[in-house]
């Protein structure tokens, strides 16, 4: 238990005439963080701010693909793009947080499966040209497996070679598909924050969206974060949802280690480059560990972040991982872009970037170490 | 130690409580009379001491001289007869909650100490053990992650490459959601989450011929699947006391199922094949996957021995053991002990060895024949669909390389810690669990031996709640058998955290602890009816132990 909270306990313990006496022994504690501030500090300004924008920006996704379909121009197949990498950059940015609903409600494999089966997509969209398959939302909701729908379909269809793709390039089949992927992933992404928030807090328009769709949720995943400890929430005690967000940020480094960045070092092979099509594989790994500074270091935190909390406890320990952080984005943002072209070229660049990231990984197990004990 | 004072205190002869309102009975032991009491012959052959047992306990209400413990109605079994019939031979120790230093004790490491991580939330199933990092196979265990992670996909030399022709899913962990159990459905064409299997069978339990042991409903083109799909259904099950406990209270009471039970049943949507007049389709759901490896490591002499203590007691419980199969690697006979139907013995021909190859029939270079069967080919010849290429041995599409990762990583996913073994209630339940025979089965302790697969797990005290045994579970259960193996309970306090729900059972019929108590038939009724018997408050506490695991 962490020395802080104690303290904390001991303040309500006490009428506030015998703790005027001891005013200056508690002094020290009287600006002390409490553990229930950062967890709605870190539920309310990074997670569900994250997946509120990615919302927003998926039905912006949504509608430029749906206006390509209508008119399809290089400017719009363009506009899409942009569109796409604008949810993508959320979605990356919460891959520190892919614990919860991501995960038990299969939005994680749903909206991110990697790798995506190209070959039996490219046989799907052929019947699609020849008309011997329809295709709609529903189809792609309810009838294709994780690999056939997501970001990386979405960007096999808007994307090759690390380019946009010209509007005379893409089929009637792929435009119908892509539009089917587009609201599939709005949908996806709404029902993720709704599962966060709860579907009552929804916004009218979304919540719509996930009426049409037939998808339903159910509690809130922030609420039962924020009241670690208490009656209905899984957690059963806020040093157990502290221990889930440090978990989430070091899965996450540990997959740049070992897959993101680690297997296409090792393999050279650019089809091991997870969204190699668009030539964002660098940006996602950007973004990961932004995604684990927002966590750690909080979004507009004011003071009740996680950082804070270490750093309650030890300065030093803090230190180490907000420096970690800093080196592990240098020498990510140092490497050759895309990364699926410069392979052999980034060979030194990614030894230093998975040297960062491990310092990076041990470092937030130590913290974690500190902030749980 | 911490000895178990309800047990340690029980008298050495066994005392029917149901008889002490029967005491004044003096009913002779052929009596007809519904208050007439017997006593088994074999009891006085042998000198026991027995208490005298109602005729209307019998199931057949004769014979009673002879009258074995089978012969008895489950509702008449009661915690006394536990203490003679089920638990004699039983480890009872407990073991300490807190170590010389006041710290957690050997009760909280569940995978002794190599394989035991202090976690308790979303992550508790995913953990490398402390083995593993000791042995400094972090990033072989990662490596080996990412296998069980990944889609398979169906071009060929790509990564992740090989799917099909025919499978089930295109990833290990569509079915093991956080790791763990699947959870259940109506619809079984769900890619993630679902976890069943599907086997089309002849009322033996043996396979349908024509059809492989999981059914394929996914196929790469032109080639088809062995059905088009499965269609569950779910019915209402009502007990004989009307989902009503003695005290009137219904089953899951203030909650939004109250008073419900319900259990799946299958069948097949378009097969591709004919199928026998009298074919059944049964469903299984998955099991977890942490612990695996030190399952692994309990030495087959020490599961017969408890075989061998079941088979002796006369008593309920009579667990069967696995078949004798032939191990590949070191050529000697081991026993089965893993899935459902303990048909794999040993974890390196285990069900993830196998379920990575049969669930997405990716060849490899120690499994390099198509997963399919010869009528599917016929079929194909017969539809003009080329398969050459399919009835010779296939080039490897996994690397052994990734393959051997893939079980370091199997091998050494951590068992979580107990948790809140200091409380009260929790104690209680503890107690409870013993008391009503769930310990019979649910055998709570192990020693490894030396496992050479991987040193580190050797002579651990594993704490895993089963026997490594399958029981008869009634026909309430039956599916393609009415046998199952004892699950592991280890880490099931967790499942809520880790994926997000509690589904339990062969076929996920069970919603939570409760349920899962209350679906307990065939040996296990008697530790049903007593669970029924017992005030609120008592289930309760052996539930909040279930939940500490």
């Amino acid at each position: 238990m962490n020395t802080i909270k104690k303290n904390i306990k001991s303040e309500k313990r006490f009428p506030k005439t015998m703790l005027a006496g001891a005013a200056l022994a508690i002094c020290s504690v009287a600006n002390a963080l409490e553990t229930s501030q950062v967890l709605e500090t870190y539920v309310d300004n990074t997670v569900v701010a994250t997946y509120s924008q990615m919302g927003d920006s998926a039905m912006e996704f949504n509608r430029s693909v749906a206006e390509l379909k209508k008119n399809p121009t290089d400017e719009a197949a363009e506009k899409a793009a942009k569109d796409w990498s604008k949810v993508r950059t959320f979605w990356e940015r919460g891959e520190s947080f892919l614990f919860g609903p991501a995960a038990f409600a299969s939005l994680d494999p749903n909206l991110d499966s990697w790798p995506l089966d190209q070959s039996q997509l490219d046989i799907l969209i052929k019947n699609i040209d020849d008309g011997s398959v329809a295709i709609d939302a529903s189809y792609v909701r309810n009838g294709l497996g994780a690999a056939f729908r997501g970001f990386h379909a979405a960007e096999y269809l808007l994307f090759r070679d690390g380019k946009v793709r010209k509007a005379k390039d893409i089929s009637k089949g792929e435009l119908e598909y892509l539009a089917a992927v587009a609201q599939v992933l709005a949908e996806d992404c709404i029902a993720l924050e709704s599962w966060w928030i709860g579907a009552e807090s929804l916004p009218e328009t979304k919540a719509k969206i996930l009426a049409d769709a037939e998808i339903e949720t159910s509690g809130s995943y922030a609420k039962e974060m924020k009241n670690a400890g208490k009656s209905g929430s899984r957690y059963t005690s806020e040093t157990e949802a502290i221990s889930e967000i440090f978990d989430g940020c070091i899965d996450i480094v540990d997959e740049l280690v070992e897959a993101k960045l680690g297997t296409p070092a090792k393999t050279e092979n650019p089809l091991e480059c997870e969204s190699h099509h668009s030539g964002s594989s660098l940006t996602d790994i950007r973004d990961n560990i932004i995604s684990v500074r927002n966590s750690y270091e909080g979004i507009n935190a004011n003071g009740k972040s996680l950082s804070a909390l270490v750093a309650s406890k030890s300065k030093e320990a803090d230190s180490a991982v907000k420096s970690a952080v800093g080196s592990a984005l240098k020498s990510v943002e140092a490497l050759k872009t895309p990364m699926f072209k410069n392979l052999k070229e980034n060979k030194d660049g990614f030894r230093t970037a998975i040297s960062d990231c491990e310092k990076l990984s041990q470092a937030l197990n130590k913290a974690k170490e500190i902030a749980v004990e | 130690m911490y000895g178990l004072k309800t047990l340690t205190i029980a008298a050495p002869v066994c005392v029917w409580l149901i008889l002490s309102s029967c005491s004044g009975n003096e009913a002779t032991n052929s009596g007809s009379s519904p208050k007439a009491v017997f006593i088994p012959r074999k009891a006085e052959i042998i000198g026991v001491k027995h208490p005298k047992i109602p005729i209307e306990a019998l199931k057949n209400g004769s014979g009673a001289l002879d009258a074995k413990f089978e012969d008895i109605k489950a509702e008449f079994i009661n915690v006394s007869c536990v203490n003679c019939h089920v638990n004699p031979g039983l480890n009872l120790e407990l073991p300490p909650i807190k170590d010389s230093d006041g710290k957690k004790g050997p009760a909280y490491y569940l995978g002794g100490k190599a394989g035991t991580v202090f976690i308790s939330n979303s992550k508790s199933f995913e953990q490398p053990s402390p083995a593993i990092a000791e042995a400094g196979l972090t990033s072989k265990f990662k490596q080996g992650e990412a296998i069980f992670e990944g889609n398979f996909v169906a071009a060929k030399n790509v990564p992740f490459g090989g799917l099909g022709p025919t499978y089930m899913k295109t990833s290990c962990i569509a079915c093991h959601p956080g790791y763990g159990r699947a959870r259940r459905t109506e619809n079984f064409a769900n890619e993630y989450g679902n976890g069943y299997i599907a086997t089309v069978h002849n009322p033996d339990g043996s396979i349908a011929k024509g059809y492989t042991d999981m059914l394929q409903i996914n196929a790469v083109k032109p080639y088809l699947p062995y059905a088009k799909g499965v269609k569950i259904s779910w019915h209402n099950f009502v007990d004989k006391y009307g989902n009503r406990y003695p005290d009137g209270t219904p089953y899951n009471q203030g909650k939004k199922n109250e008073g419900i039970l319900v259990y799946p049943s299958a069948d097949i949507i378009e097969p591709l094949l004919p199928l026998p007049e009298n074919y059944k389709v049964s469903i299984e759901s998955t099991i977890g996957i942490y612990g695996t490896g030190l399952l692994d490591a309990i030495p087959d002499e020490s599961i017969i021995e408890e075989y061998k203590r079941q088979q002796a007691l006369a008593g309920p419980i009579k667990g069967v053991h696995g078949n004798w199969i032939l191990d590949r690697k070191t050529g000697k006979k081991r026993l089965g002990k893993f899935t459902w139907h303990c048909s794999r013995a040993t974890l390196d021909d285990g069900p993830g060895s196998n379920g990575i190859y049969n669930t997405t029939n990716v060849s490899r270079a120690d499994k390099p024949d198509l997963y399919g069967t010869k009528e599917w080919i016929e079929k194909h010849k017969e539809l003009g669909i080329d398969t050459s290429c399919l009835e010779k041995p296939q080039s490897p599409e996994l690397s052994m390389e990734d393959f051997d990762n893939f079980m370091i990583w199997h091998r050494g996913l951590a068992v979580p810690a107990a948790r809140n073994l200091d409380n009260p209630d929790v104690q209680k339940g503890r107690d409870i669990f013993y008391e009503i025979g769930c310990a019979g089965c649910h055998k709570p302790e192990w020693k490894t031996g030396y496992y050479n697969p991987f040193p580190p797990y050797s002579n651990q005290t594993i704490r895993p709640y089963t026997d490594m045994l399958m029981h008869d579970m009634g026909e309430e259960n039956a599916g393609r058998f009415r046998t199952y193996r004892t699950p592991p309970l280890w880490g099931r306090g967790l499942m809520h955290k880790t994926a997000g729900h509690s589904d339990m059972f062969h076929d996920l019929r069970a919603r939570d602890f409760e349920e899962a108590i209350l679906w307990h038939f065939g040996e296990a009724e008697f530790a049903r009816e007593i669970f029924r018997s017992l005030p609120k408050e008592k289930r309760d506490q052996l539930i909040e132990f279930l939940k500490a695991l």
